[in-house]
């Protein structure tokens, strides 16, 4: 085994512990945790096993393993991404919800 | 039928409701409602949207009827809770005017006058007729939010950023507006064509001061609320 699949089966390990723990806390919904625990045994597989990913790349056309990897992070990233975005989105329409009822709801005090 | 002079005096504007959203504009606020009230403008509603300055106070000294944000929204958020609360108060017709002192009481009659004859449910100020006095980038600027509100909404409109805009009370009912920012002048026009308003589009002049172009959208919040426009098309919620 190779220092850099030491280093990355780690810090995915660490990941993957984290995402158990947090479900267990229950800080982390039943498919969240699914989703997390799949990508992160998948990548844990990828590096323990260099050559699954080479199997990958040729399944779904692309030269080597390394860039199938690197390519699949990159739409995982921009999907990831723009959840992100949709649910911070989503949340900034509850505050305004929230600011706008109590904006109403308050009683004025008036000058005149 | 009431005929509308400028001074307002023939015009009955016991139901008509002035909005202004209102973000740190102690500098403006009473002298616009104080302009306001001196053409019988019955009813000024401001939305403080979250200021830390003394809008809420100043506006409140001038008898209007104060909305507060406890935290800042942006314009979209405010222009929602404010016509809200104006149609909760009764209003007929509700116009929103900015607080920079960009838009003159005669110009608000110009744009209350079709709705109160019953003509259109949404009426928009536009300023491009007459854009003298409008510096260039200002008009690049709409030229470009125009076509934008055209692409992305369907809507065409020669001043789709105007924030001086008349509506009904059906027409305010109807429109809903679920932006925050900015990009509320284009979600409103685009709306209106949506529900199938009435709508019209006035000449008005602006009076352009340092102070208002300074509170303008600048190129950097141009871009923002370029960027929330496609995002907001990309979510489809804007159908």
């Amino acid at each position: 085994m190779r220092p850099s699949q030491f280093v990355l089966g780690a810090l995915v390990v660490i990941a993957l512990a984290l995402t158990v723990y947090r479900f267990q806390r229950r800080q982390m919904k039943v498919l969240d945790m699914l989703f997390w625990s799949a990508l992160w045994t998948a990548a844990l597989v990828g590096i323990v096993f260099p050559d699954t990913t080479g199997f990958v790349a040729r399944l779904i056309g692309i030269g080597r393993g390394v860039d199938a990897a690197i390519y699949l992070s990159v739409v995982l990233v921009f999907y990831l991404n723009f959840r992100l975005y949709m649910r911070i989105s989503q949340i900034d329409t509850q505050i305004t919800t929230i600011v706008r009822h109590l904006a109403l709801t308050e009683r004025e005090p008036r000058a005149r | 039928m009431p005929m509308l002079g400028p001074d307002g005096r023939e015009a009955d504007l016991d139901t008509v409701f002035v909005v202004t959203p209102a973000y740190n504009e102690e500098q403006t606020i009473r002298e616009v409602l104080v302009n306001f009230r001196r053409r019988a403008f019955r009813h000024h509603l401001v939305v403080d949207d979250g200021s830390w300055d003394d809008t809420a106070a100043l506006a409140r000294q001038e008898g209007a009827i104060v909305i507060r944000h406890a935290m800042n929204r942006g314009l979209g958020a405010a222009l929602g809770t404010g016509l809200a609360a104006a149609l909760a108060r009764g209003a007929q017709v509700i116009v929103t005017v900015d607080a920079d002192g960009q838009h003159t009481p005669e110009d608000a009659f110009r744009v209350i006058a079709p709705v109160l004859r019953g003509d259109a449910d949404f009426v928009v100020g536009t300023r491009l007729f007459d854009s003298r006095g409008m510096p260039w980038h200002r008009r690049l600027a709409n030229v470009i939010a125009n076509l934008l509100t055209v692409l992305l909404f369907g809507a065409r409109s020669t001043d789709s950023q105007s924030g001086l805009r008349a509506f009904s009370r059906s027409g305010a009912e109807r429109i809903e507006i679920r932006t925050d920012g900015m990009e509320v002048s284009s979600e409103i026009v685009g709306e209106s064509r949506r529900k199938g308003l009435r709508c019209l589009e006035i000449p008005i002049t602006s009076i352009y001061t340092d102070y208002s172009l300074s509170k303008g959208q600048s190129f950097w919040t141009g871009l923002r609320t370029l960027r929330k426009l496609l995002l907001l098309k990309l979510e489809g919620r804007d159908r």
